[in-house]
């Protein structure tokens, strides 16, 4: 055990150390053997050799590729002395630096930076744990796990992301707790996801400090079952950089809190400070979003908002808060806005903040309060999922190859229309060119190698690109 | 100003408002970690000779799956109105047709949900949107009264924003809007073949209370509506949407359930495609699987009949969107 283990096992939350440190134990993965990884050597070989349940140690040093963990309770851990930590660098060239793909899979400990896409990511991964980590951008998440149930995120710290530093994508039963994001377009967010909890997070200038979203447009229809508790969120004021025409360049500056058409949604307990546009903004998703889908409720029910701290909110809005204030007739921002839609919301002890587009909210009543729930991860560990080569090919593509390509339009890479007419039905030919490619247009940047991923990964994504991708 | 048949206005008008909703998100345009697009956003339109050119314009804006015939159908009217002795329903037209095709942008963009295409879309809509702001002024100007052409500068005023504006721009418009269709219902609740009125209901829906909203006279006037019109399909569908946020499913099945016998105008086939999409989705979250079946045979049907349709799929980029990577099917 590192001290810092010692420090988040012996370092109580408010509610919930007793079942987190029992979920976290279940999570930790019992190893059979230990790999040592030292500065010169590669990640990605020590994971080629490991077997499920092995421990990776990677020594201090600066480590420059991307490493793909598709075995089960693999343990990565990096290991710290004197300071120094061992670094994953991207060096703004490789496109992500720890894939996940494996269930039971822990990464502690490292220090990963300047990727292009993800900084860390679990893609259809269970029974993750993501904790002590530093993840540096500029990136586009910093941690993002995606198609994943149960699992923790903890005392991480993440930064410079172009979109959320913390991502959780359409995943299930996951506690983001104890971390500090910041210098982000959001600080933390859980899309499309249903129990996550929240808690005792440190996120201060972002563009938005902490958001819950359903969007349309993803195969999960359903954001439901989240609680945003005790958390310090201050100072989001970040001017929004993030692209134009990306989904994030609606992210409202200025903001603590967004709660954008989730269900049974807990904000509770709070400190909440110095966001100049205000605390929280509840809405429909279709108020930020056009994308029709009508599949999913785009309203938010049965929310509570519970005793939060407010202080000095919303005394210079921006954006889209301050054109909704000037609606109303307002000049200066409120602790708790709304668009009024949706049903069987309330808020706790109305009297203490200063609310619009509430109306239709209830009282919450003086004992409400979400503190039983200590945790959201399982008490057992989910059955890890086997994934048939379709899939793979499938997880694959959107994880890897769809941060850079799309398939009729220029992104990064060429359209993959271009590279289905280059290849027709000769997938092995494309999954040997992926690993090891050359550039072959003098328009587009060369593409970083991906032979960190199993032949018969990269052979499930040729085939599904030949073979199945239409749009 | 002479006035145009209820069932003119119906097809000239009847997928203006399609799917656009309510969007308050940024909309700044410019490229960045994609294409420069926006040299698609050029399309070839040779403007006819006056005589033919309202029929050739009529027979671009029936391809309302084609965002080239759809832009050179609004320029080609645009040239129309642009002429000295353009009469004000010639103005009319071509602000009908100049909203439609802003709405056809709009929605593609919608559905770039990661804005892979922004540029194109941008130009696009730059374009549009700048022969549309000088033709509802002028329309203003020589029709002030006229239901109809009240309602279609109101349509206008609340598509044009949706993408390009910031938020404050499509509330005061969105206001402007409310105001010009309450003045053309009270001359004409039938006016632009009744869409005036149920847009008006929306527009109540979906503002926030506290800029004008207010969903007891919504959904009144989409009631009203829906009696005036019952074979509207993008009525129907939204009503149907509006009594399930409300929780009343029963009404929304309902709703949906009338959707089925109505058969697509030539003009209005991708907007039955795209509402039966929309009803089946929505039957889908009401949990009536007999009623998904009915809406995508349906639907299957108008696509394999008509393979130029858009089928409205979110390209996977960004780490989202494609198909569902489990299932492999849309979604």
């Amino acid at each position: 055990m590192t001290p810092r283990q010692e420090i988040y096992r012996s370092t109580p939350t408010r509610f919930g150390a007793p079942l987190a440190f029992a979920a976290a134990l279940c999570l930790t993965p019992l190893h059979a053997a230990t790999l040592t990884v030292k500065a010169g050597e590669s990640i990605q070989s020590a994971v080629t050799r490991a077997q499920p349940g092995d421990r990776i140690e990677v020594l201090p040093g600066r480590y420059h590729e991307t490493v793909f963990i598709d075995k089960d309770r693999i343990e990565l851990r990096g290991i710290a002395r004197a300071g120094q930590w061992a670094v994953l660098d991207g060096e703004a060239t490789l496109n992500d630096g720890i894939l996940v793909a494996g269930h039971g899979v822990s990464v502690e400990g490292m220090w990963v930076k300047r990727f292009k896409g993800n900084g860390i990511m679990t893609q259809g991964s269970n029974n993750f744990r993501i904790a002590h980590n530093v993840v540096e951008g500029p990136c586009f998440y910093a941690i993002f796990p995606q198609f994943g149930k149960n699992g923790l995120i903890a005392y991480n710290i993440a930064y410079g992301s172009e979109d959320a530093a913390i991502y959780i994508g359409m995943s299930d039963s996951v506690d983001v707790v104890h971390n500090e994001t910041y210098a982000s377009i959001i600080g933390i967010e859980s899309e499309n996801s249903r129990n996550i909890l929240m808690e005792n997070n440190y996120v201060h200038d972002n563009v938005l400090g902490i958001a819950t979203t359903l969007l349309p447009g993803l195969p999960v229809k359903t954001a439901d079952n989240l609680i945003i508790r005790n958390n310090f969120i201050a100072h989001n004021n970040k001017e929004n950089s993030a692209p134009p025409g990306a989904i994030t360049a609606g992210a409202p500056p200025g903001l603590g809190i967004l709660v954008l058409g989730t269900d049974h949604t807990v904000v509770e307990g709070n400190i909440v400070r110095d966001n100049e546009s205000g605390a929280l903004l509840i809405a429909e998703t279709s108020f930020f979003v056009s994308t029709p889908d009508d599949k999913m409720d785009p309203f938010p029910d049965n929310d509570q908002i519970l005793r939060n701290v407010s202080i000095n909110n919303g005394a210079t809005p921006r954006g889209v808060i301050k054109d909704l204030l000037e609606a109303a007739g307002h000049d200066h921002g409120v602790d708790v806005l709304s668009t009024g839609k949706g049903r069987d919301n309330c808020i706790a002890n109305r009297g203490s903040v200063v609310a619009l587009g509430t109306d239709r909210f209830a009282d919450c009543g003086a004992t409400t309060t979400s503190v039983a729930i200590v945790s959201m991860q399982t008490r057992e560990a989910v059955a890890a999922r086997s994934y048939t080569p379709e899939q793979k090919g499938r997880l694959t593509y959107l994880a890897v190859c769809s941060g850079c390509h799309t398939y009729d339009s220029k992104l990064i890479g060429p359209p993959m229309l271009t590279v289905k007419a280059l290849y027709g039905k000769d997938s092995q030919r494309l999954a040997d060119w992926i690993a090891h490619p050359v550039r072959k247009r003098p328009d587009y940047p060369e593409m970083p190698p991906q032979n960190y991923l199993p032949a018969d990964i990269r052979l499930a994504v040729a085939k599904y690109v030949l073979n199945e991708l239409s749009h | 100003m002479k006035h145009l048949s209820k069932s003119a206005m119906r097809r000239a008008f009847c997928a203006v408002l399609l799917l656009s909703r309510m969007s308050l998100s940024s909309g700044d345009a410019g490229p960045a970690r994609v294409e420069d697009s926006a040299k698609d956003a050029i399309y070839d339109c040779q403007v006819p000779q006056a005589a033919e050119a309202p029929a050739r314009a009529a027979e671009f804006g029936a391809a309302s799956w084609d965002k080239n015939k759809l832009g050179c159908a609004a320029d080609i009217w645009f040239s129309l109105a642009s002429a000295p002795k353009a009469d004000a329903v010639t103005m009319l037209q071509t602000l009908l047709a100049t909203t439609r095709y802003i709405d056809h942008v709009n929605t593609l963009w919608s559905y770039d949900l990661y804005g892979v295409r922004t540029p194109e879309w941008a130009a696009r809509l730059q374009h549009a949107i700048e022969h549309g702001k000088s033709i509802e002024v002028r329309l203003g100007e020589v029709a002030p009264d006229d239901p109809n052409a009240l309602a279609a500068r109101a349509l206008f005023k609340v598509t044009w924003p949706l993408r390009v504006a910031e938020t404050r721009t499509q509330l005061s418009e969105t206001r402007a809007a409310m105001a010009l269709l309450k003045k053309a219902v009270a001359g004409d609740p039938a006016a632009l073949g009744g869409n005036a009125l149920w847009v008006l209901g929306r527009l109540y829906y979906e503002m926030p209370a506290f800029a004008g909203g207010d969903t007891v006279k919504a959904l009144a006037l989409l009631d009203e509506a829906h009696r005036r019109t019952p074979d509207s399909i993008s009525l129907l569908r939204y009503t149907a949407y509006v009594y399930a946020q409300e929780g009343n499913a029963a009404l929304a099945r309902r709703k949906l359930q009338e959707l089925l016998p109505i058969e697509a105008r030539a003009s209005e086939l991708q907007l039955m495609a795209d509402e039966l999409k929309n009803a089946g989705d929505l039957a889908v979250r009401l949990g009536d699987s007999g009623l998904v079946g009915q809406l995508g045979t349906k639907r299957g049907a108008l696509l394999k009949a008509h393979t130029q349709l858009l089928r409205r799929q979110v390209t996977a980029a960004n780490m989202h969107g494609g198909v569902d990577p489990i299932t492999g099917k849309d979604y």
